[in-house]
């Protein structure tokens, strides 16, 4: 197992500096579901199988297509060079020092905090991840559950207000 | 919930990535090449392209994509509720008929406006 995270480390941090190398868009796009399925792949080696469906069908699936629907709508040709802006750039270093202020963090807490409950990994591996999931989302959080369709409505009413404007 | 049980979808991962790149490899080795100016023109019967290629594309086109993705997102809460169907029993089939009815509203909004309709 220890082979196959490398293998998916590889393949992601790859394919993610190639979303932001490569020249043309669509081979951005492509390999941005590259990195997605191997996301997918880490989710699988931590016993999330529910999660990897998910991020195999909305992330590689539907945002993939919305991310070419959007190079398609955009006129690629007229914009051309990288646009460089200050905002940009300040952006970018206040985010990447974040990130890498949490990954240093967590790094310094992993030793220390172990998880709680009763929902240990070896419970959640005989009982199956989607199974747990169910269970809490439709006992316990079932509120948020109700208010996540209410947010999907929302969302598919704004988009077609946006679109017809 | 094994590991193990994953051992076919890697399989078969694997078996199209080398058939995909099999694909590839095998018609650029095979096929014949020929390097012309002419070629890479694009055909527009016989008279010089002018503009630019790129026309306007119809927002519809988005729009059904945004409405495809959030009703995908829609679908996928039906997993986690199918494994523990039998377990919820009626409460359960009551909280996911709410969930679709609501859902099911929006559907009959953008299809009354007309969102849904290509002409």
């Amino acid at each position: 197992m220890e082979a196959l995270f490398y293998i998916f480390s590889v393949i992601a941090i790859v394919s993610a500096l190639m979303v932001i190398l490569v020249k043309n868009p669509l081979t951005s796009a492509l390999y941005i579901i590259l990195c997605f399925f191997a996301l997918a792949g880490f989710y699988i080696l931590l016993n999330m199988q529910f999660l990897a469906a998910m991020q195999i069908m909305v992330y590689a699936g539907a945002i993939a297509v919305i991310i070419v629907l959007v190079i398609m709508l955009l006129n690629l040709a007229k914009i051309k060079g990288a646009i460089k802006d200050f905002h940009q750039i300040v952006i970018s270093i206040i985010a990447i020092g974040l990130l890498a202020l949490e990954v240093i963090l967590y790094l310094n807490a992993a030793g220390e905090k172990k998880p709680t409950g009763i929902y240990t990994n070896a419970v959640i591996n005989k009982i199956g991840n989607t199974q747990i999931i169910g269970e809490f989302l439709f006992t316990k959080y079932v509120f948020p559950f109700e208010v996540a369709s209410i947010l999907l409505l929302v969302a598919v009413i704004g988009a077609y207000i946006f679109a017809k404007k | 919930m094994e590991q193990n049980s994953f051992l076919p979808i890697l399989i078969m991962l694997v078996i199209a990535i080398l058939f995909a790149v099999f694909t590839v490899v095998f018609s650029s080795l095979l096929g014949k090449k020929t390097f012309e100016k002419g070629k890479l023109k694009a055909y527009e019967c016989g008279i010089e392209p002018v503009g630019e290629p790129h026309v306007r594309f119809d927002i519809k086109f988005y729009l059904i994509a945004i409405f495809f993705l959030l009703f995908d997102i829609e679908a996928l809460f039906l997993f986690p509720w199918a494994v523990v169907f039998s377990s919820l029993g009626l409460y359960g089939f009551v909280e996911m008929f709410l969930f679709i009815a609501i859902l099911v509203f929006g559907l009959i909004y953008i299809w009354k406006k007309g969102a849904l309709k290509w002409d």
